[in-house]
C-alpha cells in the first residue's frame, strides 16, 4: 500500500499468504486516489480468479467512477478482433474480410471440426484410435489451441507429437492424421470468417498486437496493470506482458508459488516468472495465513515425501506427530463404506461441532456422475444440502428438453428422425401437467404412428371412448390442442430456436401444460434454445445455401454427443450454505479456503496420473519441450510426481483445519488400488513416527 | 451481469454486489412482477417477444452491429474501411447519416465510447454504460445514446425512462476521473438521444443541480423500496411458485396488460400466448431498452 504508485511490484508467496487480499486493497487505495477505474486493467488467467477483485468493486465502498474490466487475455483478443476487424481480415488470410467474424464456441467449433472430419473419417483417417468422436474432436481442438498459446506454427503439431513418441510405431502415423486434421479445419476456418480460440489468440498476436491503431487504443485505454496468478496463465499472455510493460504507468505482478495447475491447458508458470525481472522491485509474502500450523506441519511432511530435495523441515523435528493433528483417516475395503464414513464425519461436523456446511468440501481427482449421486443422496439422508461444480445432468439429458426434441421430431416428419414409443411417452409425461408415465405410455401407444417410414399422431378423437375416458378427457383436450398446434406451426416454417421458444411459450408453459410455472423446465428450456440459436446463427448459412433442415442436424449432432453436451451455466445453480463437491483441480481453481477438506479414495492412480489423451500431449507441446527430445517413462513418472506436489501443497493451502482421507481397498468399479499419494502419506507418517521414537 | 438473489431461511435479500442499472430500474416501474421474476428469482422463461421472430431478431442484430461501428468509429478506425464491410442496406443508410453526423465530434477534447461507470447507492452500485461521453469546446460534458427504434418516441416517453434519470446523475457523480480529478457540475451536463433513422431530430435534455438532486432522491428511494420489498417476502411466499398470486401486494403484475405481449413472462403470469407485433407501436415502448451485451469471457473461457 505504501509503494509508490507509480511502481511495478512482483508480489510472490504461497498460496494463502494475503497477497490477493493486498492487491485488492492497493486497487481500492488507487481508486480512492483517483485512478480512473476504466484506465486499470484487471487481468487473470480465469474469469473465477478475479472475483475477489470483482466483489470488493461491487461493494458500496469502491468510489465513484468508471468500471474496472476484469480480462482474460482471450477476452482480451476477442474484443480487439471485434473492434478492429475490418482492418486486419484480408492480411489475415480469411476469404470474406468485407464480412463480420464468426466467433465460434467450443461447441461449435467441435461441430465444424465433425463436418470438416467427416468423409475422411470415414475413409479411414484415425481408424486406429479407439475413442469417442467428441474426444477426438475435443483433442484436436486442443492441439490447435495449444500451437496459439505456446506460440509456435501449426504446421508442427505433428512433428513435435512424433519426434517425441517412443511407443508403437504405428502411433506416428496418428500423429500425420492429427496435422492432416488440424490443417483441414484451420483452413475451413479461413474460408468461411469462422475464429475459433486458437485463431483468435493468434490472429490477435500476429495481426492485431503490431497494429498500430490497436496498440495506440490499448496504451491509451489501459493506464495501470493488475495481474493476478501469473503462473496460471499460457506463455503468449506473458509475452504480451512483457511488451506491454514499459507502457504501464504502474503494474501489480501476482505469482503463487507451486502453482500451475492449468498446465494441461497450456500454463506456463517459468515464462511467468521470469516477469519479474521486468518489475522495480519484489515482494515475497512467506507467511501462511490460511492453514493452521498443524495444516502447515503436515504440508511441510508431505512435502519432503513427494519432493525430498524441496522439503523445509525444521522445527517439525521436535515434535513430528503435530503434522498428524491435521489429518484423519479410516480404512474400508469397498468404496462405499468409505462415502459412508464420509458422510458420517460430515454429519458429525455440521450438526454436531456447528461446522457451516459451506466450509466443507469433498473433494476427488475426477467426480464422476455416480459418485455425485452417490454423495448427494447420502448427505441429503442426513439433511445436509451438497452443492457442486456442476448441475449433476447435460443439457441434452434433461427431461425438457428430451421433451422439446422428441416433440419438434414429430411436427417435422420431413426429417425421417423416429423416436421410439417410449421417447414419445415420456415427452407426453412432460408435456402434460398431471400425466403419469402408464396413461401416457396408453396414449403414446395409439396415437403415435410410423406411416410410410415417417413419425405421425392421430387424432384423440379417434380413440374408443372407454380407453378415452381411462387417459382422462382434460388430457384429451390438451394433447388435441398440443398436436393441432404443432401441425400447424410446423407449416410455418420458422427458424428451430423460434419454433421452439414458440412451442415452450405457446403451449408447454401455458395453463394445464407441463411446463407452466416449472421453473425447472424453463431453465433447461431456455439453455436448449440459447444452444439452437447460436449454432444457426454460426451454422445457418451453410444450411440456407445446402437447403438441408437445420433442425434436423442440430438434432443428429445432439445424438451424437457434439451439442448440448455442456452443462447449464454454473451461475444458475442456487448459491447456498452446503456442502462443495468437486474435482480436485476444479476448488484449486476456485482459490476459495475452506475449514476442512475430504479426500476421497486416495489410493486412487488418478490423484498423480494424467488423463489418457492419445491425440495431444501438453508437456511435449509446451514451451519448454524441446522438439525432437522423447517422452520416455522417466519423464512421465517425473510429471507425475510434480504435480501431485503442487496439487497436494495447493490443497493443504487452502485447509484452514483439517482433512481427512477416505480410503478403500477396492476403487468405485471394484479394482484393487495402490496409487502413489496413498505411498506418500504412508511414507510421511513412518518417517514421522521414527523422527518421534528417535526424539524419545 | 448480476448474480441471482439467494434466500435465507427467512427473508431474501439482495446478494452484496448485485448492480443496479437503468434497464432493471425501467423493469421495476413497468412491472414489479418482471423485476420479481427477472432479478430475485433469476427465471430464465424463453417466451417469444415478438412476432414476426426472425424480422424483430435481424433489427435487434442490426442495433447491436450499429453500436459497433460507432464505437469502432470513435477508437480511430477509417470510415471507409467500415463503410466496406456493411452489407445491409438499413445499416448502410444508418452509417451514412451517422458519419455524417459524427465527423465533428471527432475532434472533441475528451471523447470516450463505451464508457461504463458506477457508484454507491445505499448499500449497492447503480451502473451505466454510456455508447459515448464527450466535453465539447465549450466546456460541455455531453452523453450520447444511439437510438436504432423504427419509430421516434415522443419527448414525454424519453424523459419518463429511468435512462434519462441514471445517466446524466451517474456522470456526476463519477464524472471527477474525466474532468482532472473535479466534480462535472451537473449543469455541464447534457444527454442527446440521437437516432439514425431521423438523424435531424435528436432529443436534447440537458440537466442541472435540481435534477440532480430530485434524480438522488427518486434512484434512492427507489432502491430503497425494492430492498424492502424484496426483504419482506416471506418464507411462505418464497417458496410459492414466482408467477403465484402470494407476490400480487408487493410485486404486482403490470395494469397495463398490452404490455404483457412484449415480455417473455406472459405464459408465467397467465396473460396470453403469443408474442406482440413487433411492428405495432407499442412494440417502440416495450422493446427500445434493449442493451446491448456481448460476454466476451463466457466464450474465451470455454477455450478448450
Amino acid at each position: 500500500m505504501g509503494l509508490p504508485l507509480n511502481a511495478s511490484i512482483f508480489l510472490e508467496g504461497p498460496a494463502g499468504s494475503g497477497k490477493t487480499t493486498a492487491a485488492v486493497a492497493r486497487l481500492m487505495h488507487w481508486l480512492e486516489l483517483g485512478t480512473p477505474g476504466e484506465a486499470i486493467l484487471l487481468l487473470a488467467p480465469q474469469r473465477t480468479l478475479a472475483s475477489p477483485y470483482e466483489s470488493a468493486l461491487r461493494s458500496p465502498q469502491a468510489v465513484a467512477g468508471g468500471y474496472v474490466q476484469a480480462l482474460t487475455v482471450g477476452g482480451l483478443a476477442q474484443r480487439m478482433i471485434d473492434l478492429f476487424w475490418p482492418m486486419i481480415a484480408a492480411q489475415a488470410g480469411f476469404a470474406d474480410p468485407y464480412s463480420p467474424p464468426t466467433f465460434l464456441t467450443l461447441e461449435t467449433a467441435q461441430y465444424y471440426m465433425a463436418h470438416c472430419l467427416r468423409p475422411l473419417l470415414d475413409e479411414g483417417l484415425f481408424d486406429s484410435v479407439n475413442i469417442t468422436r467428441n474426444r477426438l474432436y475435443s483433442q484436436l481442438l486442443d492441439n490447435l489451441n495449444k500451437t496459439a498459446v505456446v506460440g509456435f506454427p501449426l504446421s508442427e503439431v505433428g512433428q513435435r507429437l512424433k519426434s517425441a513418441w517412443v511407443g508403437e510405431p504405428g502411433q506416428l502415423r496418428v500423429y500425420d492424421d492429427v496435422q492432416t486434421a488440424v490443417d483441414l479445419f484451420r483452413r475451413f476456418c479461413l474460408e468461411h470468417n469462422f475464429l475459433d480460440f486458437s485463431l483468435q489468440i493468434e490472429i490477435f498476436r500476429q495481426h492485431l498486437w503490431p497494429l498500430e491503431a490497436c496498440r495506440s487504443h490499448l496504451f491509451s485505454t489501459y493506464r495501470h496493470l493488475i495481474y493476478d496468478n501469473v503462473e496460471e496463465d499460457i506463455p503468449i499472455a506473458h509475452d504480451l506482458i512483457r511488451e506491454w510493460m514499459p507502457q504501464f504507468d504502474s503494474a501489480l505482478l501476482i505469482y503463487d508459488w507451486d502453482g500451475g495447475y492449468r498446465r494441461f491447458l497450456g500454463a506456463d508458470p517459468e515464462s511467468g516468472y521470469a516477469l519479474k525481472e521486468l518489475c522495480d522491485s519484489s515482494i515475497q509474502f512467506e507467511t501462511p495465513l490460511v492453514a493452521a500450523p498443524q495444516v502447515q506441519s503436515l504440508a511441510r511432511r508431505l512435502s519432503k515425501a513427494l519432493s525430498p530435495r524441496r522439503a523445509q523441515v525444521g522445527e517439525d523435528e521436535q515434535n513430528a506427530s503435530v503434522a498428524f493433528e491435521a489429518v484423519e483417516f479410516d480404512l474400508h475395503l469397498f468404496f462405499p463404506q468409505m462415502l459412508d464414513w464420509v458422510c458420517e464425519r460430515i454429519e458429525q461436523l455440521v450438526h454436531g461441532e456447528g461446522y457451516p456446511a459451506s466450509e466443507i468440501v469433498v473433494l476427488a481427482p475426477f467426480l464422476s456422475d455416480a459418485l455425485r449421486f452417490s454423495l448427494t443422496e447420502r448427505l441429503a439422508a442426513l439433511n445436509i444440502p451438497t452443492r457442486s461444480h456442476r448441475p449433476s445432468r447435460a443439457l441434452r439429458e434433461e427431461p425438457a428438453v428430451h421433451c422439446l426434441l422428441t416433440l419438434a421430431v414429430l411436427a417435422h416428419p420431413e426429417w425421417g428422425i423416429l423416436p421410439t414409443k417410449f421417447d414419445v411417452a415420456y415427452a407426453f409425461m412432460q408435456a402434460f401437467e398431471g400425466l403419469d408415465l402408464v396413461r401416457a405410455q396408453l396414449l403414446a401407444e395409439i396415437v403415435y404412428r410410423q406411416k410410410d417410414g415417417l413419425p405421425a399422431l392421430s387424432s384423440f378423437e379417434a380413440i374408443r371412448p372407454e380407453v378415452q375416458e381411462r387417459i382422462t378427457f382434460l388430457i384429451g383436450e390438451r394433447y388435441e390442442r398440443l398436436r393441432r398446434w404443432l401441425t400447424r406451426t410446423a407449416e410455418r416454417n420458422d427458424e428451430f430456436d423460434h419454433f421452439l421458444s414458440r412451442l415452450f411459450g405457446e403451449v408447454l408453459s401455458q395453463p394445464g401444460f407441463g411446463f407452466h410455472a416449472g421453473l425447472d423446465a424453463g431453465r433447461a428450456a431456455a439453455g436448449l434454445i440459447e444452444s439452437t440459436r447460436k449454432f444457426r446463427w454460426v451454422a445457418g448459412a451453410t444450411f440456407d445455401s445446402s437447403g438441408a433442415p437445420l433442425g434436423k442436424e442440430y438434432l443428429l449432432m445432439v445424438q451424437e454427443g457434439l451439442i448440448a453436451a455442456q452443462y447449464l451455466p454454473a451461475w444458475q445453480t442456487p448459491t447456498q450454505e452446503a456442502v462443495l463437491l468437486a474435482p480436485a483441480y476444479t476448488f484449486l481453481m476456485s482459490n476459495q479456503p475452506v475449514e476442512v477438506q475430504f479426500w476421497l479414495d486416495i489410493g486412487s492412480r488418478a490423484w498423480s496420473e494424467r488423463l489418457s489423451q492419445p491425440l495431444t500431449h501438453p508437456y511435449v507441446l509446451s514451451r519448454a519441450w524441446p522438439p525432437g527430445r522423447l517422452w520416455t517413462d522417466i519423464d512421465e513418472q517425473a510429471a507425475e510426481e510434480e504435480s501431485l506436489y503442487r496439487l497436494v501443497l495447493g490443497l493443504l493451502r487452502r485447509c484452514r483445519r483439517k482433512i481427512y482421507l477416505g480410503l478403500s481397498e477396492y476403487n468405485e468399479q471394484g479394482f484393487e488400488q495402490r496409487g502413489r499419494l496413498l505411498t506418500v502419506f504412508q511414507r510421511a507418517l513412518q518417517s514421522a513416527q521414527a523422527t518421534e521414537k528417535r526424539s524419545g | 451481469m448480476n448474480a441471482p438473489l439467494s434466500h435465507s431461511a427467512s427473508t431474501a435479500a439482495f446478494p452484496a454486489g448485485f448492480l443496479f442499472s437503468q434497464s432493471n430500474l425501467q423493469d421495476y416501474v413497468d412491472c414489479r412482477r418482471r423485476f420479481l421474476l427477472r432479478y430475485v428469482f433469476n427465471v430464465a422463461w424463453p417466451g417469444l417477444e415478438s412476432e414476426p421472430a426472425l424480422e424483430s431478431e435481424r433489427f435487434m442484430r442490426l442495433g447491436e452491429r450499429f453500436h459497433r461501428l460507432a464505437q469502432q468509429y470513435f477508437i480511430g478506425a477509417p470510415p471507409e474501411a467500415l463503410e466496406s464491410s456493411i452489407r445491409e442496406d438499413e445499416l448502410l443508410q444508418w452509417w451514412g447519416q451517422f458519419a455524417r453526423f459524427a465527423s465533428g465530434l471527432r475532434q472533441s477534447m475528451f471523447i470516450s465510447p463505451e464508457l461504463t461507470v458506477s457508484a454507491p447507492l445505499e448499500d449497492h452500485r447503480l451502473l451505466a454504460k454510456f455508447d459515448l461521453v464527450l466535453m465539447n469546446e465549450a466546456g460541455k460534458f455531453i452523453i450520447y445514446d444511439w437510438k436504432t427504434a423504427r419509430r421516434r418516441p415522443r419527448r414525454e416517453r424519453l424523459i419518463e425512462r429511468m435512462q434519462t434519470h441514471v445517466y446524466p446523475y451517474l456522470l456526476a457523480r463519477c464524472g471527477a476521473g474525466l474532468h482532472h480529478g473535479e466534480a462535472i457540475p451537473p449543469e455541464s451536463i447534457e444527454l442527446i438521444y440521437w437516432f439514425p433513422e431521423f438523424p435531424d431530430q435528436p432529443e436534447r435534455i440537458t440537466y442541472s443541480a435540481a435534477r440532480f438532486q430530485a434524480d438522488h432522491a427518486l434512484l434512492t428511494n427507489l432502491v430503497r423500496e425494492i430492498k424492502q420489498a424484496v426483504g419482506n417476502l416471506s418464507e411462505a411466499q418464497l417458496a410459492d411458485p414466482p408467477g403465484g398470486e402470494a407476490f400480487d401486494s408487493a410485486f404486482p403484475m403490470t395494469t397495463q396488460i398490452e404490455r404483457c405481449a412484449y415480455c417473455v413472462y406472459r405464459s408465467l403470469c397467465n396473460r396470453g400466448e403469443r408474442a406482440g407485433d413487433f411492428g405495432a407501436e407499442a412494440a417502440e415502448s416495450e422493446l427500445e431498452d434493449f442493451e446491448v451485451h456481448i460476454d466476451f469471457e463466457q466464450v474465451a473461457e470455454i477455450a478448450f
